[in-house]
């Protein structure tokens, strides 16, 4: 029973700006070095590599080192995580009030 | 079939869950606040609910303990801060997470509608955690709705 996550708090924190979702789509075509990825922003690379150690930190994104660059890939598993997770959610609350649904139409 | 429609307020930590119910307020107020009543409807599937404690009235408290037959027990307890067939406030924290303090706040809002049945709109606040992990809350106000509109997009194309 899922009710309350710190993880998945963290995790859809993380997925909240806009950068860092624009940053996770064009990860789900294809993995980027860092400075490819720096180069589509308006923004410092340093704000770019900013928003991915927050991607990282939430598990979103994979960051492995090639020579001298830094390449990033998306993790699928945290996605599907949160995704599971408003499913789950609803689900708890459908089975909740189809039951309270039942006690409704009986008698007083 | 009647579904409960869940959102996720855009620049907000809520999570809303909005129902019809085909019943009067007192009826469906009764059912969210007398024990027996409580027992037979907040519960997951698997699971059967016990309510050890519940003083529906401000000031007052609740506790309920689910099982899952196999031995496995989850409580959940907390306050009532304001209690009426209109608008119920309370407070939420599941007893499992190992470290006290996560709490949420539940507002639980009941209109009749005309042909007397009853709308039901509960909003669950969630405590933040992105200050204590230094994460900067610009773009909160794009929202989490979109959010769940872009993953239902990724995970679309991650299938393909």
């Amino acid at each position: 029973m899922v009710e309350y996550n710190p993880y998945l708090d963290g995790l859809f924190k993380s997925l909240a700006d806009p950068v860092r979702r624009d940053i996770l789509q064009r990860l789900v075509h294809a993995q980027h070095t860092i400075s490819q990825l720096a180069a589509q922003y308006e923004m410092s690379f340093a704000a770019v590599a900013k928003h991915l150690n927050v991607l990282e930190k939430a598990k979103l994104i994979i960051k492995r080192r090639k020579g001298k660059e830094q390449i990033v890939s998306i993790a699928p598993e945290a996605l599907k995580d949160a995704s599971q997770y408003l499913e789950q959610f609803e689900a708890l609350w459908n089975y909740r009030f189809d039951a309270l649904d039942q006690i409704l139409q009986e008698d007083d | 079939m009647n579904r409960a429609k869940v959102t996720v307020e855009p620049g907000t930590q809520n999570i809303v869950v909005e129902r019809m119910f085909d019943a009067p307020r007192r009826k469906v107020f009764a059912a969210m606040t007398q024990k027996d009543k409580l027992e037979r409807w907040w519960t997951g599937p698997g699971y059967t609910n016990r309510v050890t404690q519940l003083d529906v009235r401000d000031g007052g408290s609740w506790r309920f303990v689910q099982s899952d037959g196999r031995g496995g027990e989850f409580g959940f307890h907390g306050s009532f801060h304001m209690v009426s067939p209109e608008m119920t406030i309370q407070t939420f924290e599941f007893e499992g997470l190992g470290e006290r303090g996560h709490v949420s706040l539940q507002k639980t809002v009941l209109i009749e509608t005309e042909e007397g049945k009853t709308k039901l709109i509960a909003t669950s606040t969630f405590m933040s955690v992105e200050d204590r992990d230094g994460m900067v809350s610009s773009g909160m106000e794009e929202g989490m709705q979109q959010t769940y509109v872009m993953l239902d997009r990724i995970l679309k194309e991650m299938d393909d």
